[in-house]
Formats: structure tokens, C-alpha cells, sequence
């Protein structure tokens, strides 16, 4: 598939801008007009979603859509939408609105929470211009953005382990942001451009390109918590607000293997990867990721902690998927990337449902919670069987691809380690759900009354939980469509 | 010999009407309570009628076969209803009807009726889906549907030994379904498809070939409760409500040979799995299975136990007779799967009377059991009789078929496996019966003290108001022994007919699944 037109349009300014827009207004409003507020916050994000789909079937038919700015010296202010962008923006838009409506019925205190939503929406800005950028700079910026605003919301509890734990996570960004100048010093230096969708800027194996490749590799690998960069991850989890973990889930950590997909397809390019074998070094990290984190996830008591432990054997899933350069597992990869955003989103949001309603955040306190909660906890259900990677749900289509592409490179086994990570998913998750509903027959000290159902929380937790099989019992199924048309452009 | 395909939507319509009403029931718990155990047993009935319905059709040689479209996980799922899944279909639905209409009774004192009957429904839409799917993905799909609500079933005692076994069971099943995953991942990537078509997919020998195979027989074999992966099966089967055990045992065991039936036909091919000599190592495994499960259920004091292990056995006979690779072996094992689905949930049904009426598990208190209980044993007293294979019950006609099969393949040694567990069962199963009927004086009077004590702590919990003191019959209510009747008449009476009606469905079966 070749494209051949491009478009030039002002929309994907106008997409990041509108979050930006909205901190001013939402700060505004708070002053003046407060009962103005909520509005303005789910305005500003709905506005990004309703040009998203606007520019989709353009970009579906094979135009690009493009803006230069000519702002930010030496390559510029680009925006270039393919059909990978497409698909990440539609996603950082979609969960930018649950999220938002999610935070409200999260803080339902305004005082409460009145600086977290600017927090929010610089984050969910710096998601959305990550996801358009058409050349590294631009990438560079948006990624800063959105990870330097996502400190104040690791810290926004102020307790000291949410001081300690944001701390932490800013000297990482702090390590990946100059990990990822280097790297943008480097690759500008050797082949004068840093622009995306020319297939790979490198054309000759030099030693200097080396250091590139660690350098992106350490600078995405942080983002996306790749081992052994993740050590910020968990603590960040345990101590942000529940909207707030689930944003750096759903949506940062997919800014970094969008990076990684980049930089494997656009800047080093196919030839040279398979020459140098540099994919190889990400796939021994990937599989450790993936046992890794199932392993870890098990020791974990408080809730968020295991999502987190988690989320690093996901992202391992996805980064396996991207290092086995074959066409099936990036299809696999990219289908993950949204599989997982809904599965572990569900997840976090029934945490949160959990800890604002009963302020339990440890799994060994959720004996018997089905009986006060049932809806949550079926979501949660939902979502745990989702992992596991079943038919009709989600990550059965990854996992498959994703072993398929495993196959297709002439590496079987890794399917072995793919099924030993499924099981530790489900021995993991299934107890939480079954000791929520079952087993607490003889027990006394349980509530059995059932809570209030909040409609501002409890809509886009179902919305998610939904999500984890909508598509794969659709007569086509609409992600899996892009993903392969994605992965047909990279190979 | 050809089969004519129609194109149709029954099969597929079959199957969602337990699944959705078990939904309905799941989500209006409250407003449906009262008829909770009406929609079960109508459903059950009503499925058991459809199925049924399908006869003509395939009377005359004729393939249902249903694509359906409106999922896409990556491709769409078929239903097909064929000879040998009408066999199946046919007998399991009505075993699933039975288990139901026993189902109120035993339930009776339990907690959480309308959980227990949602998940029923959905385990028998899920069980039914696995045998009409027309791929593998279909079947996959299903398997793991019927995996996962089953859990819920097993552990609805909820107390901490039956969350154990609960537990075991559904991580063994979890890992044994993603052992079908890998088996079909490899399958879809060497053939491109997973439709069951004959002769099989896999036709080249490879690396891959071999390890799809190990993959699909661990996996259909932990469910079916194969050697080296039963170890769930006994724990599981006592822990569960005895309706559910007889489900279990009766039919979801099946669903796994099914599966392997699957393999063997329609993914490889007879010939294929021959040259390779994968039949012998099977073969192996299955007299392995056969006399461990035998030998491990004399030793055995709790009778559900004691049948879980048995079950272990049976279903050594019936991987016995599909891997003797050829018709009469197949038939013999179609067949002996069938005999198994009554007699096995006949006797779990039996255990299950036995225990709500007086609380008895264990088989050193059932002396004299059968005065007091005489309907429940006599079945009971059926059920074991065509267990060890005397001639007219069923049991006879499938282990004379196995044993013929086995001298057909020139492997005489699995006559004589089959003898020994022949007598292995009679000297697990006669015993119970024996002691049940003719109590030693001074044994009934022990056996008299030890009930009496055992009901009066019942009384205390509250969870049963009978009591042993001056009352003799004991007998379960009406609804409990015509459903076990039904099941008992179903051992013998297809023997007894002119025309064996099972054993001709059995017959076309094997027939349909050998012409290629």
C-alpha cells in the first residue's frame, strides 16, 4: 500500500490544543463560573475524539495528514498522521474522555481535586501530540510534556510515600528524557533528518548508531517499563490517584512502545535491525518482562501494585510482539497495545471504585467484597478472564497473533513462555475474584449490604469492560483491521 | 459415502438457549427466584427436544452445518451437528435433563439456588457448544466457556476443602486450556485453517506436528481425566453438588475425548497418527489409566470418591477403544462413552440421594443402606451391574465391542487388561451393594448408632429434619427417583430393544467418521 496524497490540515494542532485550552478554562471556570467546570473539562476532551474521527476515513484511505510548524529549530513543529497514529490517537482520545469522566466521579470534592485535572489534561495533551508526531523532535516535546506533568499526579496525595514514589519516577523521566536527546543529537547528526514514514532514516551500519539504539532503547524502555527500567513503576501505581495510574497504563506507557515501533520502523529501519540483530537484545528483555512481572505480581498484597507488576509482563507481551519483526506479530503488538489498554484500565478503575467507596487497597482485606459491590467485581471478573487470553475476549487475538508471529520467526518456544505467562495471569487475578464472590459463606465480619452505584465511576468501568470482548464479537473486527493494515505498511 | 450438507441456523440457535437463559437468570436473580428451578428444568427439557429434533435429518445422512458470522476472534465460528455429535448431543442433553430434574431435590437445604442454576445453564451451553462447534476455534471457545462456569459449580459448597478443589480444578483447566491454545496456534499456522474437514488438516510430519499433538492430548486429557493429568478429578467430584458431580463426570469428562476424537480425525488422520506411532504411547497411557483409576478406587472409603476414581478408569476404556484406530474400536468406545454418560450419572445421582437423605458419604456407614433407601440402591445396584458388564445392561455390549476391537488390532493383552478392571470394578462396586441390602446383625446395629449420631448433628445445623430413631424408609422424594429411574431404564432398555437404537447411532458414527 502506497500513500500517495498528503493533506495539510490544521486539525492536529487543534487536537492537542484543545486539553491545553481546556487547563485554561478549567482554571477559569473554577474561579468564576465553577459550575461551569465540568463542561469545560469534558469539553476539552471530547472536542479531541470528535476530530479524531473526523480525519479517520481520510487516513483510513491511505492519505496522510500533515502540519509543519515552523517553530522548533532544526526540524520543526510536524504533525503527520498515518494510519498508526490514527489508531494510537483514537485510543489516547477515547480513554482521555472515560478518564476525565472517570476522575469527576473520582473526586467528587472539587476542592479536592482542582489541580489534578490540570495535571490531567497538560497529560493528556502531551498523549495526544505524542501519538501525532510526525518527526523525533516533536516526539521529544510532547513526550517531556506529558511526563513531566505526569509528576505532580504520581505525588498528588502528598503523603510522604506518594513524595518518595513521585520522586522517583521524575529522576527516571528525568534519565529517559536525556537518554532520549542523546540519542535525537545522534541520529540528527549522522543523517540530517529526524522526520517519520521515510522507512528508515540509517542507510549505513556505523558504530556511533550503537549508542543510539541504547540510548532510545533506555529512553522508551523507562516510559514503557520495560525490565530492568521499571523500577519507578510500581511505587508510581501504589501511590497515584486511581485516574491517574490508570492514564500512565492506558495511555503512557503505549507513548513508549509507540517510540520503540518508531524508532524500530522509522528511524532504524527493517534492513538494518535484521543485519546488526538489535531486536534481539529487546526480545531477551521482553520475555524477561513478561515472567518477570507475572512472578512479581504474585508477592504483591495492595491492589494497584499487582495491576502494575502486571502491566510490566503486558508491555512485555508488546514489546515481544515488535522485536520478532514479523508482520503477524505486529499485528499481534498493536491489537495488544488496545487489548491491554481496556483490560488493565477495567482493572484499575474497579480499584479505584474499590478504594473510594471502601478505602480497601490491600487484596487480602477483599474477602467477600462481591457482596457489597457485585457490579464492580464482575467487571473485574470480566477483565481477569479477559487476561487470560480466551476466546471471545481481547487477548486471545493478540496472543494469537503474537504466536503466530513467534512461529512465522522460527522461534515456537517463545509461545511456551507466552502460556506459562497466561497462567500466571490467571493465578493471579482469578483469586481476587473468586475470594470477592466465593468462599465467604461462614464468614462474619464481612459487609454484605450492596453500595450505591455512582454513575460518573461506574459508567466507563462497564464501558471498559465491554470493551474487552465488543470488537471480537462484531462481525469485523474494526481493530484488527487497522492493526493489519498497519503491519502491512511496515512490511 | 457422501453426506449431504444443509445450511442452517439450528445448531447455533440450540446452543444459545441455555447460555442466554442462564444469563437472564444470572442478571434477574430476584425477580426469577420463584421459577428458578422451572426455567432449568424447562430449558434442559426444551434443549433435550431440539436436539431431537435434528433426528430425521440425520437419519437420512444429512450434515447440519451453520456458519456464523457475527464473530470475528480472528475468523468466524461454524456449528455443525454430524452423525457422531448427534450421538453425543442426543444422550448427553438428556443426562443434563436428568441431573436437572434432580436437581431441586438435592438443592433443597442449599444456598444460593439461583447462582447454582444460572451456572448450570451456562455450563450446559457451553458443554453442547464444544460438541456442535464445527472448528476448533469454536470448539476452544466453548471448552473454556464450559471450564469456567463449571468452577462456579464446584465450589458452590463454598467451604474451604470444596474452595480447594475448586481451585485445583481451575487452574489445571486453565492450563490445560492453553495447551489446546498452543496445539491450535500450530495447527492454524501449518494448514492456514482449523475447520474440521476429513481427511484431516495436518497431513506432513514435522516437529511442529508432533508437539500440536502432545499439546491437544494434554490438554483433552486433563479434562477427560487422562493418567498423568487426572490429579484434579478426584478432589473436584466429591467437592461438587452431586448433580453437578454427575454432570461432571457423566458428560463434561466426554467433551475431552470428544476432543481427542477431533484430533485424531479431523486435524491428523488415522493413518497419519498410525505411522507415527502415536496410537501405541496412547494405547499405553490408556491401560496405564485403566488399571491406576481401577486400583485407586478400591482403596477409596468415600463413595464419591471412590466413583471419581472409577470414572478414571472408564475413561481409559474409552481412549482404550479410539486409539485402537479402527471402526469396531471406535464404535466400542462411542458406545462405551454413551453407557458411561447414564451409569456414571446415575451413580453420582444415587451418592447425591444417599447424602442429602442421611448425610452419608462414607461406604463403611452405608451398611444396610438399601432398607432403608431400597429404590435408590437398586438403581444403584443397576448402575454397578452394568459397571462390570453383565450381559444385558449396556456395559456388556461396549467392553465386548472393545474386546473384539482389540483382537481386530492384533493387541490381546487389552483383553486382558479389560478383564482385570472388569473385576476390579465388581470388587469395588459389589461390596457396597452387598452390605447395603444384607447388613450383619451386629454391623447394623453399630451402623444404627453411628447414623443416629450423625443425623442429630445434621439436626443441629439445621441443614436436614430428619431423623433416623423409628423411621425406616428413608427414601428420596418422588422427583429424585424418577429422574434416577429414567437413567436406570436408560442402562438396560436399549440393550433389551430389537433394534438398538444407541448402538446404531454409535454405528453411523463410526461409520460417518471412517469414510473419507
Amino acid at each position: 500500500m502506497q500513500h500517495n496524497q498528503t493533506v495539510v490540515s490544521i486539525i492536529p494542532a487543534l487536537i492537542f490544543l484543545f486539553p491545553l485550552l481546556g487547563v485554561a478554562g478549567t482554571m477559569l471556570t473554577d474561579h468564576y463560573r465553577s459550575e461551569w467546570r465540568n463542561c469545560v473539562i469534558i469539553g476539552s476532551v471530547t472536542l479531541p475524539i470528535l476530530f479524531a474521527v473526523l480525519l479517520y476515513p481520510g487516513v483510513s484511505a491511505g492519505k496522510i495528514v500533515y502540519l509543519l510548524i515552523d517553530l522548533l529549530p532544526p526540524a520543526g513543529l510536524e504533525f503527520r498522521i498515518d494510519l498508526l497514529s490514527m489508531y494510537m490517537l483514537l485510543l489516547f482520545s477515547f480513554f482521555s474522555l472515560i478518564l476525565m469522566i472517570y476522575s469527576l466521579g473520582y473526586y467528587r470534592n472539587k476542592e479536592e481535586g482542582r489541580k489534578f485535572f490540570y495535571f490531567m489534561l497538560i497529560a493528556i495533551s502531551g498523549c495526544l501530540g505524542v501519538s501525532m508526531s510526525g518527526n523525533m523532535l516533536t516526539y521529544f516535546l510532547f513526550f517531556e510534556l506529558m511526563s513531566l506533568s505526569f509528576f505532580p499526579l504520581v505525588a498528588y496525595k502528598s503523603t510522604p510515600e506518594a513524595y518518595s514514589a513521585g520522586l522517583k519516577f521524575f529522576f527516571m523521566t528525568i534519565i529517559s528524557g536525556v537518554a532520549l536527546f542523546w540519542a535525537i543529537v545522534i541520529t540528527y547528526t549522522s543523517t540530517g533528518s529526524l522526520a517519520f514514514g521515510m522507512g528508515g532514516l540509517f542507510t549505513k551500519i556505523e558504530p556511533i548508531m550503537t549508542v543510539a539504539f541504547i540510548c532510545y532503547l533506555i529512553s522508551f524502555g523507562i516510559k514503557s517499563a520495560l525490565i530492568p527500567l521499571h523500577i519507578w513503576m510500581p511505587d508510581a501505581y501504589a501511590a497515584a490517584p486511581t485516574p491517574a495510574a490508570t492514564l500512565s497504563s492506558a495511555m503512557m506507557l503505549k507513548t513508549g512502545v509507540l517510540g520503540l515501533i518508531r524508532v524500530f520502523h522509522d528511524i532504524f529501519g527493517l534492513t538494518i535491525l535484521q543485519e546488526t540483530g538489535w531486536n534481539n537484545i529487546l526480545l531477551v528483555l521482553a520475555l524477561i518482562s513478561m515472567v518477570y512481572g507475572s512472578i512479581c505480581a504474585f508477592a504483591q498484597d495492595d491492589l494497584n501494585r499487582r495491576l502494575a507488576y502486571s502491566g510490566i509482563a503486558q508491555v512485555g507481551y508488546i514489546l515481544l510482539g515488535l522485536s520478532l519483526v514479523t508482520e503477524m506479530a505486529l499485528v499481534g503488538t498493536v491489537y495488544h497495545i488496545m487489548a491491554h489498554a481496556f483490560m488493565k484500565g477495567c482493572m484499575f478503575l474497579c480499584a479505584g471504585v474499590i478504594y473510594v467507596n471502601t478505602g480497601k487497597t490491600k487484596i487480602s482485606e477483599m474477602k467477600g467484597i462481591g457482596m457489597q459491590m457485585p457490579v464492580t467485581m464482575l467487571a473485574f471478573t470480566v477483565a481477569a478472564v479477559s487476561s487470560v487470553g480466551i476466546p471471545p475476549f481481547n487477548l486471545f487475538v493478540s496472543k494469537w497473533h503474537l504466536g503466530l508471529g513467534a512461529i512465522e520467526a522460527g522461534m515456537p518456544a517463545i509461545i511456551l513462555v507466552l502460556l506459562l505467562s497466561s497462567v500466571l495471569n490467571a493465578s493471579y487475578y482469578f483469586p481476587i475474584s473468586i475470594n470477592a464472590f466465593l468462599g465467604c459463606r461462614e464468614l462474619q465480619n464481612i459487609e454484605r449490604q450492596r453500595l450505591r452505584l455512582q454513575p460518573m465511576r461506574m459508567v466507563p468501568l462497564l464501558i471498559l469492560a465491554a470493551g474487552a470482548f465488543a470488537f471480537t464479537i462484531m462481525p469485523y473486527n474494526w481493530p484488527l483491521g487497522l492493526a493489519r493494515a498497519i503491519a502491512q505498511l511496515y512490511f | 459415502m457422501e453426506y449431504e450438507v444443509i445450511h442452517t441456523f439450528l445448531p447455533a440457535i440450540i446452543i444459545f438457549v441455555p447460555i442466554i437463559s442462564g444469563i437472564i437468570l444470572f442478571f434477574f436473580s430476584e425477580r426469577l427466584y420463584p421459577y428458578k428451578e422451572h426455567i432449568c428444568i424447562g430449558v434442559t427439557g426444551l434443549f433435550f427436544i431440539l436436539v431431537l429434533s435434528m433426528y430425521p435429518a440425520i437419519s437420512e445422512g444429512k450434515i447440519l452445518l451453520g456458519i456464523f458470522q457475527y464473530f470475528s476472534f480472528p475468523f468466524s465460528v461454524s456449528f455443525k451437528v454430524d452423525q457422531l455429535t448427534f450421538f453425543l448431543g442426543v444422550f448427553f442433553s438428556f443426562v443434563w435433563f436428568m441431573a436437572a430434574c434432580f436437581s431441586p431435590g438435592y438443592m433443597a437445604h442449599e444456598h444460593k439456588k439461583e447462582r447454582y442454576y444460572a451456572f448450570f445453564l451456562l455450563a450446559e451451553g457451553g458443554c453442547m457448544g464444544t460438541i456442535f462447534a464445527g472448528d476448533l476455534l469454536g470448539l476452544f471457545l466453548f471448552f473454556e466457556f464450559m471450564a469456567l462456569t463449571t468452577y462456579v459449580l464446584i465450589a458452590h459448597e463454598e467451604t474451604p476443602v470444596t474452595m480447594f478443589a475448586a481451585a485445583k480444578y481451575l487452574y489445571m483447566t486453565v492450563g490445560g486450556g492453553l495447551s489446546v491454545f498452543f496445539g491450535l496456534l500450530i495447527t492454524f499456522y501449518l494448514t492456514g485453517s482449523v475447520i474440521f474437514t476429513r481427511p484431516g488438516l495436518i497431513t506432513e510430519p514435522s516437529g511442529l506436528a508432533t508437539a500440536a499433538f502432545i499439546a491437544f492430548m494434554l490438554g483433552f486429557g486433563l479434562k477427560a481425566g487422562m493418567f498423568p493429568v487426572h490429579v484434579w478429578l478426584p478432589d473436584a467430584h466429591p467437592a461438587a453438588p452431586s448433580p453437578v458431580s454427575a454432570a461432571l463426570s457423566g458428560i463434561m469428562l466426554k467433551t475431552g475425548i470428544y476432543g481427542m476424537i477431533r484430533v485424531i480425525f479431523n486435524v491428523y488422520s488415522p493413518d497419519f497418527i498410525g505411522k507415527a506411532n502415536w496410537d501405541t504411547v496412547m494405547l499405553v497411557i490408556a491401560a496405564i489409566t485403566i488399571l491406576l483409576g481401577s486400583a485407586m478406587a478400591l482403596l477409596q472409603d468415600d463413595l464419591k470418591r471412590r466413583l471419581a476414581y472409577s470414572s478414571i478408569a472408564q475413561i481409559g476404556y474409552i481412549i482404550l477403544g479410539i486409539f485402537l484406530l479402527n471402526q469396531s474400536g471406535l464404535t466400542g468406545g462411542l458406545y462405551h462413552l454413551f453407557t458411561h454418560a447414564f451409569m456414571k450419572g446415575l451413580l453420582f445421582l444415587c451418592a447425591g440421594a444417599i447424602i442429602v437423605q442421611t448425610g452419608i458419604r462414607n461406604i463403611s456407614q452405608m451398611k444396610g443402606i438399601g432398607l432403608k433407601m431400597p429404590l435408590t440402591m437398586v438403581f444403584f445396584t443397576i448402575a454397578s451391574l452394568t459397571m462390570v458388564g453383565i450381559p444385558p445392561f449396556n456395559g456388556f455390549i461396549s467392553k465386548w465391542q472393545l474386546s473384539l476391537a482389540s483382537l481386530e488390532a492384533g493387541q490381546p493383552v487389552f483383553v486382558a487388561i479389560l478383564i482385570i478392571s472388569s473385576l476390579l470394578n465388581a470388587a469395588y462396586y459389589f461390596p457396597i451393594v452387598i452390605t447395603a441390602f444384607f447388613p450383619g446383625e451386629k454391623a447394623a446395629h453399630h451402623d444404627h448408632e453411628d447414623t443416629t449420631e450423625r443425623c442429630s448433628t445434621e439436626d443441629s445445623n439445621g441443614h436436614s429434619n430428619l431423623y433416623y430413631g423409628g423411621k425406616l424408609n428413608l427414601e428420596a422424594p418422588w422427583h429424585m427417583v424418577i429422574s434416577m429411574g429414567l437413567l436406570a431404564i436408560g442402562c438396560v432398555a436399549f440393550a433389551l430393544m430389537p433394534v438398538n437404537w444407541a448402538w446404531e447411532l454409535a454405528l453411523a458414527a463410526a461409520r460417518s467418521l471412517f469414510s473419507m
